[in-house]
């Protein structure tokens, strides 16, 4: 073998270990190299291409979270039993032991197949480009669904315009830092045009986002709510079925009854925007809007319909007997009715 | 004369009796004793059967609350009290060490009745110390492929409850359909 075939060995970092169980990955690590098979060198996190991460701790957590904003990079999450197991991550249970420790490292070997996985500042150039359309187009929701949909490889962008905080926002990370309080939010015009710009790896405000940013449904619930004005916005179509993949948090985010009479009915049936108006009794610009709202945070997805004779949906016996039910009940606890 | 029942059911200390106190128009029936199983929760003491409540509608129709015992060992009335039930309510302690292990007994518990109707779910004591986050909450319904709402609440606060109850009546109607 010359030496023209062996790999480059790739960084490997740990965080929120005992010293045990770094030794362990050291004596691994001493083993492989000794085998000529030295894929990977103990290094600082800087440099890794991997990462070990005990991710129940808080260091190990934000570690966690700040390696994984770029892309092609592996983590190895230990301690962890509700581990995300998505692409580019591993689990590795607890005790340590040299066989685990080694099948991790031949999984990450193993996921980096291809040479020259990381974007190159071509394609990181266009994609911010490609996340500011043509004049026209350039308001927060617009830009906000683009990046959601394909973030370039970034690891986060920034977000300005007049009357706008300045936000750093993270797909990938799905958290957002406002420079404001968030009320300032509620007096912003969502038809505003603003910029976006990209955030590089390295850059200083990346930590700062991942421990003090806050969920990102945060600035996508009201953009897409309010964004709208009562009609549906591009990423959506009136004619399509729509059904909702989870509930919003709405412990967090304002909302009415109203508000749960729709996603309540998005979360049994697959439906058109049509079809939750007729039902729900609704006004249709407020049931656009919180479809808006929930598709742009990515809570709805395009489902096939339920029903085989695509008819108008009207509410059933069954139905008004139960709202009969339940509005006594929420008159006897002075609930607000629904209709 | 009609009488319907709606389910609390959750983790000892999740806050069953106090959410079932705070809208029932009748003195919850409890049938506590000392709690034994302290090294489950500290509180002194624990639902051995069942809470009772109630509300009566203007027509006469009635109501029922009624709270499960939380520990494990009185599961066997889990079922026997969920039957013919309107709706579940799962309440989870947050502050607990595995709250989403918690969830995925109730969810499993409870299946039948969740498929047959509905449930929502609330989240007490997460203002005490670091828990999971909604987000984790709605990876265990996700694994299930349950579309439930969560909400963040405090059993003693009346106004949570009703948005329990709200978002409940909601789902049920929509699954009505």
């Amino acid at each position: 073998m010359d030496g023209s075939s062996i790999p480059k060995p790739r960084g490997i970092a740990a965080v929120g270990l005992s010293q045990e169980e770094e030794q362990k990955i050291f004596d691994v690590l001493f083993a492989l190299g000794s085998q000529g098979k030295m894929q990977w060198r103990y290094t600082d996190i800087k440099y890794a291409a991997a990462l070990i991460a005990d991710t129940t701790v808080q260091e190990g957590r934000a570690a966690a979270e700040q390696f994984m904003l770029v892309p092609e990079r592996v983590l190895i999450v230990v301690g962890n039993d509700v581990a995300d197991l998505s692409h580019g991550r591993f689990a590795l249970a607890r005790p340590l032991t040299e066989q685990a420790i080694g099948q991790s490292l031949h999984d990450a070997t193993g996921y980096f197949s291809l040479p020259g996985a990381i974007p190159s500042p071509l394609t990181v150039a266009a994609s911010v480009q490609a996340a500011k359309q043509a004049p026209g187009n350039d308001r927060l929701v617009d830009l906000l669904h683009n990046v959601m949909e394909e973030d370039g490889g970034l690891p986060a962008f920034i977000f300005t315009g007049t009357g706008l905080p300045r936000l750093v926002l993270s797909p990938k990370a799905k958290k957002v830092l406002s420079d404001k309080p968030w009320e300032d939010l509620k007096s912003f015009d969502f038809s505003t045009s603003v910029e976006v710009q990209g955030v590089s790896v390295g850059d200083p405000i990346l930590p700062r986002l991942i421990l003090d940013g806050l969920p990102l449904h945060y600035l996508l619930w009201p953009t897409g709510l309010y964004s709208g004005h009562g009609q549906l916005l591009p990423y959506l179509d009136a004619a399509k079925t729509y059904k909702l993949s989870r509930w919003p948090e709405f412990g967090t985010i304002d909302f009415t009854p109203q508000f749960l009479k729709v996603m309540s009915y998005l979360s049994k049936h697959a439906a058109t925007l049509s079809d939750v108006t007729a039902w729900s009794g609704i006004a249709r610009e407020d049931v656009a809007d919180l479809m808006n709202a929930a598709g742009l945070c990515s809570y709805l997805a395009s489902a096939p319909s339920d029903d085989l004779a695509r008819g108008p949906i009207v509410p059933t016996e069954a139905v008004q007997e139960k709202r009969g039910l339940f509005n006594r009940i929420r008159n006897k606890l002075g609930m607000l009715q629904t209709g | 004369m009609s009488e319907f029942k709606i389910i609390f059911t959750g983790t000892m200390g999740s806050g069953k009796t106090t959410a079932i106190a705070s809208i029932s128009e009748t003195e919850v029936v409890s049938t506590d004793m000392g709690n034994s199983a302290t090294d489950e929760h500290e509180k002194a003491t624990t639902t051995v059967a069942m809470d009772f409540g109630s509300i009566t509608l203007d027509d006469g129709d009635i109501v029922r609350l009624y709270g499960t015992p939380g520990q494990k060992r009185f599961e066997f009335m889990w079922g026997i009290l969920s039957k013919g039930a309107l709706g579940l309510v799962i309440l989870v302690d947050n502050s607990r060490e595995r709250p989403l292990e918690d969830l995925v007994v109730y969810l499993d518990n409870f299946a039948g009745l969740i498929e047959d109707t509905g449930a929502v779910i609330g989240v007490t004591c997460t203002d005490k110390g670091p828990g999971p986050a909604l987000d984790e909450y709605y990876e265990v319904l996700l694994q299930r492929k349950l579309i439930l709402p969560v909400f963040p609440i405090d059993a003693r606060k009346k106004t949570d409850v009703l948005t329990l109850l709200e978002a409940l009546f909601s789902y049920l109607e929509a699954a009505a359909r």
